[in-house]
C-alpha cells in the first residue's frame, strides 16, 4: 500500500518538475520543490484521504514548495535578463501612438480553446517567456498570488510589477500568434470590418 | 475631449493593466469610448479575453489527471 502510493508519487514527479521548471526558470530550484513536495507527501500520506485526484493534491503542495523557492532565491529570481528589459510596443505602436499594424482576428476563442495543441503552444509561450517575465506572470496566474503578494515575496515595486506583467502578457500574445494564429488563421463569420 | 482622450498604445495598456488593477472611473470611460471606435484595440481586447481563458486552461491541466501530452 505504501509501496504503491511511493510509486505513484514517482509516476507524478516528471509531471510536477515540469511545471516548477516552468514556473522557476532553473533546474535546481525546480528540482528542490519537487523534491520536498515529495518528501512532504511522504510524511503524511494519510492527509491525502483521496478526497482529490492524487495529482490535484500534490500540486497543491508544490505550488507552497515553489513559493518557498521563489522567497529563498528572490534577488537572482528577480535579476532582469536582456531580453527582460526589451519592450515590444516599440515595435507595435507607431511613434504617433497608432498600431504599426492590424491586429489579427483570433476568432471564437471555444473554437481555438478546444484544441489539445493549442494548450501545447501555450507551454511552449510560456517557457519561452524571458525568466523574470515568467516567474511574475506565472505567480499571478498559476501560483495565483495577487499583485501585493508578489511584490511582497520578490520585494519588488507595483511599478516593476506592472512593467514586467505588461511584456509577459505582450510577447505571449507574439508568441501565440506565430505559433498558433499564423497557421490556424480565424475562419471570418460576422461583419469585424 | 482631452480627459477621455486615449491613443491606441495607451488603451492597449490600460487593457492589460486592469488584469492587475482596477482602472479609474476616467480610465474605464476612456477605454471604453477608444474601443467603440476602434478596431485595431477592439481585436487586441479579443486576443487578450483569449488568453486569459487559454492560461485557465493551461491551469487546469497543470492541476489535474489528464491525458498526458506525450511532446517536451
Amino acid at each position: 500500500m505504501v509501496n504503491d502510493f511511493a510509486q505513484q508519487l514517482e509516476t507524478l514527479q516528471p509531471q510536477l518538475l515540469r511545471f516548477a521548471r516552468t514556473q522557476l526558470r532553473n533546474e535546481a530550484w525546480a528540482e528542490d520543490a519537487v523534491s520536498e513536495t515529495v518528501v512532504a507527501a511522504l510524511e503524511k500520506p494519510q492527509s491525502f484521504a483521496g478526497q482529490s485526484q492524487l495529482k490535484t493534491w500534490l500540486v497543491g503542495i508544490l505550488k507552497h514548495k515553489v513559493i518557498d523557492q521563489l522567497r529563498r532565491h528572490k534577488r537572482e529570481a528577480t535579476v532582469l535578463t536582456t531580453d527582460d528589459n526589451e519592450d515590444l510596443d516599440d515595435l507595435l505602436f507607431a511613434p504617433d501612438g497608432h498600431w504599426r499594424e492590424m491586429p489579427a482576428d483570433w476568432g471564437n476563442p471555444d473554437d481555438v480553446l478546444r484544441q489539445r495543441q493549442f494548450i501545447d503552444v501555450m507551454q511552449t509561450c510560456l517557457d519561452g517567456l524571458p525568466p523574470t517575465q515568467a516567474r511574475v506572470f506565472l505567480a499571478r496566474e498559476w501560483l495565483e498570488l495577487s499583485s501585493d503578494e508578489v511584490c511582497k515575496e520578490l520585494t519588488i515595486t507595483t511599478t516593476n510589477l506592472w512593467v514586467l506583467l505588461h511584456r509577459a502578457r505582450l510577447r505571449l500574445r507574439e508568441c501565440l500568434q506565430a505559433g498558433w494564429f499564423d497557421a490556424h488563421p480565424a475562419v471570418p463569420t460576422h461583419a469585424t470590418r | 475631449m482631452s480627459l477621455f482622450y486615449r491613443k491606441c498604445r495607451e488603451v492597449t495598456r490600460l487593457v492589460l493593466e486592469r488584469e492587475n488593477r482596477p482602472l479609474t472611473m476616467v480610465e474605464r470611460i476612456a477605454v471604453r469610448l477608444h474601443l467603440s471606435i476602434c478596431l485595431m484595440c477592439t481585436r487586441f481586447t479579443g486576443q487578450v479575453r483569449l488568453m486569459n481563458r487559454a492560461m485557465a486552461q493551461w491551469k487546469h491541466y497543470a492541476e489535474h489527471d489528464e491525458h498526458d501530452s506525450p511532446g517536451s
